[in-house]
């Protein structure tokens, strides 16, 4: 008799998504596309968070020397720099390897040194720091000690730009999250809406439900499975493209975009199955919430 | 509030006994008990409304101070014109609509204080037969009619007889297994009306229920419902009918006058 029942059950949701297929359409596409969206943002985010701890460690400050340095200051601040406990690594790199580096970073665009007379680069020390020395005030108080060294005409350290970066992507992350609880909002409402119109168009059958006592799994329960399939399918059919195409950006999109979708296999994987879930819980909870306020129970005073 | 009305108290508790007509055979057994009655005490009465108001916003009062007591066993008919506050008032009686004052109590249980899960168990009790039809449309006369046996979970064998059963006296039998989409006005009041008497009711409340049946029809309808009656349903129906109750020799009447409970 119970698998009778949820034989019932079963009939009754997917009348309730077949039974009226087009508003049942028109909700799963923009479900799809709801998702597709949430999808990209969360991806997104998952790999610009994953690609900006790697820009902050491979970052490293790089001392250009006077021209007119001597060989014996030059070797006293490599033993400064070899001797200072914050620093993990001291580069030398003459003006030619310089430039050779400047020409692979380059790639496609080396011909704009074509013309250019050597030396481009002078003499550079790259020095990368301990990881205990991450942080911006302490790598600032040793890169003032080597401002100091008289052999050293510039510093540069990309800390501005990973300033720029992060203020960059604070500012996104707020956008980004907002947007993503707009659109959680734009699916509950869909998945609402799409109950809503199920329910009007089965209200007879319904009051007949509630003439027979048989509310609940009878009357409700249909409708939360409504939810149920159109959250999930939504969330299939649109976040798991999202989540696959981050995932192949990393391969197809050119530098430095490439750099900055990185994202593991298994947190992609992750993602997908945590918005599939997500659609499904919201699709229960609209159904639930569809169910309660436009169904014909729960008239009959307390 | 529990005074009952002394103009409309039923016969039963005056010492009349009901009466019992019949012309079909139908075993009742402890399996085609209605279920879900045990939380109710059984009273003489069946069914009490007390000093009953209702009113809709915007709109004037639609029952003023209306008593009704039927006992068990009892057959009545509530008549009044349309627009007299009958549906309301069998809404109110079901506990399908609140009420604004007042109480309907239901084998000893006031009706609108139950908990749900009391108030599905009076519903299991129940058969009402409403004015729109209010069938399962994608599902066929059969299983409409066997529908009140799914909900209170009655076992396979017992959903097959009583169907059988029921579209046999009611007609039905060349249309079972047709969908309910398809039927005429009549045949889904008739499938309306089998499936309130599918789940063995204590207590029968229709609302105009041979209001699209032809003259046959009305016959057929009314002797099923007095084999019900022979064997122990109360049956309340509401029509603007009168001949109607002049068909069911001993039944009650009482009428809806400007939202109070006269009988007749």
């Amino acid at each position: 008799m119970l698998e009778r029942r949820y034989r019932y059950l079963a009939q009754s949701s997917l009348r309730g998504v077949g039974g009226n297929w087009f508003a049942s359409s028109a909700a799963l596409a923009a479900l799809t596309l709801c998702f597709f969206l949430w999808g990209l943002l969360a991806a997104g985010a998952l790999a610009l968070r994953q690609s900006l701890p790697l820009w902050w460690t491979s970052d490293k400050a790089t001392l250009y020397l006077l021209p007119e340095s001597s060989e014996e200051e030059q070797q006293r601040l490599i033993r400064f720099l070899k001797g200072a406990s914050e620093i993990a690594e001291v580069r030398i790199l003459s003006s030619q390897e310089a430039k050779k580096r400047l020409e692979h970073q380059l790639g496609g665009w080396k011909q704009i040194l074509s013309g250019i007379e050597d030396p481009i680069l002078p003499t550079t020390i790259e020095i990368a720091f301990k990881p205990k020395v991450r942080h911006g005030e302490q790598i600032e108080a040793v890169l003032d000690r080597v401002r100091r060294q008289p052999a050293v005409e510039e510093v540069f350290y990309g800390k501005s730009w990973v300033e720029r970066i992060e203020s960059a992507t604070s500012g996104l992350r707020l956008a980004g999250t907002g947007l993503m609880y707009l659109l959680a909002l734009g699916i509950f409402f869909i998945i609402l809406h799409a109950v809503k119109s199920s329910v009007e168009s089965r209200r007879e059958e319904l009051e007949a439900y509630e003439i027979l006592g048989a509310t609940f799994l009878f009357g409700k329960v249909p409708f939360y499975v409504q939810g149920f399939l159109l959250g999930s399918a939504g969330a299939l059919m649109g976040g798991v493209p999202a989540g696959l195409l981050v995932l192949r950006a990393e391969k197809v999109m050119p530098l430095p975009i490439s750099g900055m979708v990185t994202l593991d296999l298994w947190k992609g994987v992750l993602l997908m199955l945590g918005l599939i879930l997500t659609g499904a819980v919201l699709g229960v909870g609209g159904g639930w919430l569809g169910a309660r306020l436009y169904g014909p129970w729960g008239r009959v005073s307390s | 509030m529990t005074e009952s009305c002394p103009s409309t108290k039923s016969k039963i508790e005056n010492g009349e006994t009901p009466r019992t007509t019949g012309a079909f055979s139908w075993e009742r057994t402890a399996d085609h008990e209605p279920s879900g009655t045990g939380a109710f005490s059984m009273s003489r009465a069946m069914v009490q409304c007390l000093h009953l108001h209702k009113s809709h916003p915007g709109t004037g009062p639609i029952l003023q101070n209306a008593c009704l007591e039927i006992g068990k066993g009892e057959w009545a008919f509530l008549v009044g014109e349309t627009g007299s506050g009958k549906t309301t008032l069998l809404r109110l009686l079901t506990g399908l609509e609140p009420v604004s004052r007042g109480q309907v109590i239901f084998a000893g249980k006031n009706l609108h204080r139950a908990s749900p899960k009391e108030r599905a168990a009076v519903r299991h009790a129940m058969g009402l037969v409403p004015q729109e039809p209010k069938l399962v449309s994608w599902q066929t006369v059969s299983q409409n009619i066997a529908l009140p046996l799914y909900v209170s979970g009655k076992d396979n064998a017992l959903i097959r007889e009583r169907v059988q059963r029921l579209t046999t006296l009611l007609n039905l039998q060349p249309r079972k297994d047709v969908l309910c989409s398809r039927l005429s006005a009549g045949e889904k009041q008739v499938v309306s009306v089998a499936r309130a008497l599918a789940g063995d009711p204590l207590l029968l409340v229709a609302d105009d229920p041979t209001a699209a049946l032809g003259p046959l029809a009305v016959l057929n309808v009314l002797d099923v419902l007095k084999f019900f009656h022979a064997r122990g349903t109360t049956i309340l129906i509401a029509t603007r009918d009168r001949t109607l109750a002049q068909q069911v020799p001993g039944s009650r009447v009482f009428a809806l006058q400007g939202g109070e409970i006269v009988e007749e």
